[in-house]
């Protein structure tokens, strides 16, 4: 893997060369590395399985460009594996052929967007990790699952109601999920900023979902952390967490399809706010009149107990990142303030075209040059299919650290004393807008880590697969009545960024309860 | 030294090359039991319009290379896998870097081979019975180099890059006619040559040439966001000429995309769907079916989730319980309801050999309403039973192939398409696939389509916006009382599967339908 000082080098002599090319008006080097480990768990006891199904690795690394010719212009081009002058050349040659006239690229980043504050904030023992450590470190994941899986079986088979299950085997115990870690390194510099930037980050992530798929019982762990000790605690634990998390749904029932008050748990809350609100908190979004708060800027589109952040800059997160893939600061944007928009993601050329759009102060709501500071773009960055920051992108808008809080959050002892008859929604999967992203309407189904709500205590589990949610997520946000006090870190399959979410209650959710044929036909 | 990768520098000398290195490899690592590499090289032209401007633009090759190695410890045999691009300057060296990524396939497959011994051992009598000892079960290869070509009237590679920005500034300066009545376009143009080259320790060696032209269409027009892809395994001559074949029919990308845009303008005027609380009878297009099939066949017939090894990502299947519980042989759907995996069927989903060498075969999954089985892998059927089918494959080589659809599909009956809507008194017609939210193990969907229209004593009346349905699929199945003779092949451009997630293109479709479900609308 290619150093920082290699990329700041290798990034210094490029922009020296641009400057030299009689035909570029402006342009911007952009140099990265990455690693992706990968190691995908599979356990099954009663299906023959690997245990650690994938261990893999994929890396990367090269030189893209971001050319504004003297013609007005612009084009990229990108070299893989290569940042010398050569693949400069590579990469220039390509931005050549591939420029346009875009009339709403209004400039590279300007230095006017203040400096980074962070340095030195990855863990050196993670970015060297070895291939058996890592591949040990899976397994031992794997194996704290099994031994908890083993104690639990125990328990059951003390318990007089399970005499059916003489063996721990036939739990039908699924362990799957990953431990993954990425490492990335990366240099920017442009015309306008031509003091090399670096930056270098590691970030590791378990993701467990535990069944015992005879009692139809199924639980999530989850871990995020920035270091190697965090990882060799916080793995095993997650592991545990998603058996443990199992065991406690064992024999669940189900509801009847209507109404009901509803506690979302942090996976569930992220869901719901990666995959339905936070895409319409995008500058890019309002401009294409794509986003659920279109005109919305300064007005409430959430209940007051709501607050929506990103901060790409808090070391505390695991998606921290002193700059963005443009070379600008990331920092804190206040998205939702006590339920009213108060700011919007961005990228550099998303903030630009917003600002130009002779349409902006109508898709906002309010004048966008009034409000700069809420739109600055604190959020360009070149990820890919969550392994790193990619020099063949463009640069394009994404979270880093989205953090959903309150500025009211209270304990969920005190949200569950406040639901007389209720449901805990735990982990949801397959929430999209499903009559677009602008109308709002969502649907997604119910698969784990939830409960029954009676007399303010959690009861009886929940069946998982058995409930549909079919709502709307401008109406659900308004009804919000309550936001926990725990943050978790929760790790969403295929997002890039991270997301910290509480538990959020709300009123008047709209359920609906499935499979019910299907599930009559699996028990024939 | 190269400065621009191109297809034909993968020599039939360098493939030979290659398979020595892989069966060398076999011999002197201590352990390794078989090794196999995928690689591909690729050429591409791209340009993308958004609201009537052209906003960027690309010409561009890649090569990438992905490794399994299976070795083995103390008669306990695990995998590793290594992947990574490669760059036109170090393409030189590719033997090198391959033997590279065998080095450090082979390391990660002995640790994991080790730690399975132990685990097996130490968790022994119970929870490490069922760690398997992965000896794959191969199929007969073939004894000598395969080499399938491309199709195409317009060779991607020497396709000009003017043309596909032209193609993409037009298609969306025609939208210019809609004027205020939408919102936000986005046209994307696309022209590429794919060579995918396999290669194993047992002197295999599998070169297939894809073309792949796609051109992907958005339109928003009020809270109305619709979109639609052509795209077939052909030339640039597609946007062109459209498609004209005997199950794939597209008209030109102009008239393509204006069509798109009238249906956004027509529907962004109209009521908002309603929701029934009870099934309707509905009647669904080809269109429409493409996805129905695609998520409510395709995936649970997939058998890598049948063996619960998506049971952290893209779910389960309620068609396998366990290996002995399975519903192989049993009834799920009326006696109209068939539907297979045909990769020799042509679209996205064509291909002659899968990403482990295994010829492609039809798999039919269900028969006159009996369920008869899955797609698999070398994996999944060695575990499972049955004979290889051919439908491991990865988006891009440096990712680790899963169980994918090649073309999935409704099978054809025999009534007319008029004919379903005809003999309904009340009911709703869906026409065109939109946005999918199906149910873990794939037992319930809700799926929104392009427009939904109210029939009433046979005739189709109002049009609706954001409406949809939703059921449980075996319900659906069993309720299925008309099949239409109007099969069509649709392409899919986006189905993810995976972690890393793969996003991959592939072929779904089916004739007109008749069902029951529940209507679902908007807000």
């Amino acid at each position: 893997m290619k150093s920082v000082e290699e990329l700041r080098k290798a990034c210094a002599e490029a922009l020296a060369y641009l400057k030299a090319q009689s035909d570029i008006a402006d342009a911007q080097v952009f140099m990265a590395a990455n690693k992706h480990w990968l190691c995908r768990l599979n356990y099954t006891s009663h299906i023959r399985s690997n245990g650690l199904e994938e261990p893999k690795a994929s890396q990367n690394f090269g030189t893209g460009v971001t050319i504004v010719f003297a013609d007005g212009k612009v084009g990229s081009g990108s070299a893989e594996s290569n940042t010398s002058i050569d693949g400069l050349r590579e990469a220039l040659a390509k931005a050549k052929i591939a420029a346009v006239k875009n009339p709403e690229f209004h400039g590279l980043p300007q230095p006017e967007f203040g400096k980074p504050t962070l340095t030195d904030y990855h863990d050196n023992a993670l970015m060297g990790l070895s291939n058996k450590q890592f591949v040990s470190i899976a397994w031992e994941v794997l194996r704290q699952g099994l031994r908890g899986a083993y104690d639990v079986w125990k328990t059951v088979a003390l318990s007089s109601k399970k005499t059916d299950i003489p063996n721990p085997l036939d739990l039908n115990l699924i362990i799957g999920g990953d431990v993954q870690l990425i490492r990335e390194r990366m240099a920017v510099a442009s015309f306008a900023m031509p003091n090399v930037q670096t930056d270098e980050s590691s970030m590791t992530a378990v993701s467990i979902t535990a069944m015992f798929e005879k009692l139809a019982a199924k639980g999530s762990g989850f871990f995020a952390g920035k270091t190697l000790n965090e990882l060799l605690h916080g793995g095993p634990e997650a592991a545990r967490s998603a058996i443990n998390s199992a065991a406690a749904t064992m024999s669940g029932s189900r509801i009847e399809s209507g109404e009901h008050t509803v506690i979302f748990g942090p996976q569930a809350v992220a869901e719901l706010i990666n995959n339905l609100v936070a895409p319409g908190l995008t500058a890019g979004a309002i401009f294409a009149e794509l986003s659920p708060f279109q005109e919305d800027f300064g007005k409430m589109i959430a209940s007051p107990k709501l607050c929506i952040y990103d901060d790409g800059a808090n070391p505390e997160f695991m998606g921290v990142k002193a700059i963005t893939c443009e070379g600008l600061p990331t920092g804190r944007t206040d998205l939702v303030v006590d339920g009213k928009l108060a700011g919007l993601l961005s990228s550099h050329y998303d903030y630009q075209r917003m600002l130009w759009d002779p349409e902006g102060a109508r898709k906002l709501g309010v004048d966008p040059h009034e409000h700069k500071e809420a739109l600055w773009p604190r959020n360009g960055f070149r990820f890919g299919g969550g392994a790193g920051r990619q020099f063949s992108s463009d640069p394009s808008c994404s979270g880093s650290n989205t953090i959903v809080t309150s500025s009211e959050k209270e304990p969920l002892e005190n949200l569950l004393q406040r639901v007389k008859q209720g449901v805990y929604i735990g982990r949801m999967w397959y929430v999209y807008p499903i009559n677009g992203s602008r109308a709002g309407d969502f649907t997604g189904t119910v698969t784990a880590d939830s409960y029954l709500i009676e007399d303010g205590k959690l009861s009886r589990p929940l069946k998982p697969n058995t409930v549909r949610i079919n709502d709307n997520i401008k109406t659900l946000l308004m009804k919000i009545v309550g936001v926990s006090d725990q943050l978790k870190p929760v790790n969403l399959w295929g997002a890039d960024e991270a997301m910290y979410a509480p538990d959020i209650l709300v009123e008047g959710v709209k359920l609906e309860s499935i499979g019910e044929s299907v599930e009559m036909t699996r028990s024939m | 030294m190269a400065h621009r990768l191109e297809i034909p520098m993968l020599t039939e000398g360098l493939r030979a090359d290659i398979v020595d290195l892989l069966g060398f490899s076999a011999k002197i690592w201590k352990g390794l039991a078989f090794v196999d590499l995928r690689l591909a090289i690729g050429q591409g032209k791209g340009a993308g319009a958004e609201n009537m401007n052209l906003l960027a633009a690309g010409d561009d090759f890649g090569m990438g290379v992905g490794v399994r190695v299976i070795a083995e410890h103390n008669g306990i045999h695990a995998p590793g896998y290594d992947g990574r691009p490669v760059g036109a300057e170090e393409f030189e060296h590719l033997l090198e870097i391959i033997d590279k990524m065998v080095a450090a396939a082979y390391e990660r497959a002995r640790a994991n081979a080790k730690e399975k011994y132990w685990t097996k051992n130490a968790l022994s009598p119970v929870f490490g019975q069922s760690l398997w000892n992965m000896v794959l079960k191969f199929p007969e290869w073939p004894q000598t180099p395969i080499v399938v070509p491309a199709k195409y009237a317009y060779d991607p590679a020497a396709f000009p890059l003017e043309k596909i920005k032209s193609l993409a500034q037009d298609t969306a300066s025609m939208f210019r006619a809609f004027g205020k009545n939408i919102n936000y376009s986005y046209v994307g143009v696309s022209t590429e040559i794919m060579r995918e080259f396999y290669a194993n320790s047992f002197g295999v060696s599998i070169t297939q040439d894809f073309a792949s032209s796609q051109a992907i269409v958005y339109v928003a027009a009020g809270d109305v966001q619709i979109y639609d892809v052509l795209g077939h395994q052909r030339g640039a001559e597609i946007f062109y000429k459209g498609i004209h074949e005997p199950f794939i029919e597209f008209q030109p990308l102009i008239d393509f995309a204006g069509a798109l845009g009238q249906d956004a303008v027509g529907l962004s005027r109209a009521p908002v769907c309603p929701t029934t609380e009870k099934e309707v009878p509905v009647v669904t297009d080809p269109h429409y079916n493409t996805l129905l099939v695609h998520e409510i066949v395709g995936h649970p017939t997939e058998l890598d989730r049948g063996l619960k090894m998506e049971t952290a990502y893209a779910g389960r299947t309620w068609l396998l319980k366990n290996p002995s519980d399975t519903m192989v042989g049993k009834k799920i759907g009326s006696l109209l309801l068939s539907a297979y995996s045909d990769p020799s069927l042509p679209g996205y989903g064509h291909y002659n050999y899968d990403h482990e060498g295994v010829p492609a075969k039809k798999v039919d999954h269900i028969v006159d309403g009996v369920f008869t089985g899955f797609m698999n892998s070398l994996q999944t059927s060695t575990i499972f039973g049955g004979e290889p089918n051919g439908h491991w494959k990865a988006t891009s080589p440096e990712l680790v192939p899963l169980v994918r659809m090649s073309n999935t599909v409704f099978a054809a009956g025999d009534s007319r398409p008029e004919d379903l809507v005809a003999d309904i008194d009340d009911g709703y017609y869906l026409e065109g696939h939109a946005i999918p939210s199906i149910a873990e193990s794939r037992e319930n969907f809700r799926i929104s389509a392009r427009k939904v229209r109210k029939i009433e004593n046979g005739e189709l009346t109002t049009l609706y916006r954001n409406g949809g349905m939703s059921a449980d699929s075996r319900d659906y199945f069993m309720a299925i009382d008309g099949v239409g003779k109007d099969f069509r092949l649709f392409p899919i451009p986006n189905c993810g599967k995976g972690q890393p997630m793969q996003v991959k293109k592939l072929g779904n479709g089916g004739p007109t339908i008749r069902s029951r479900a529940r209507i679902t609308g908007g807000a």
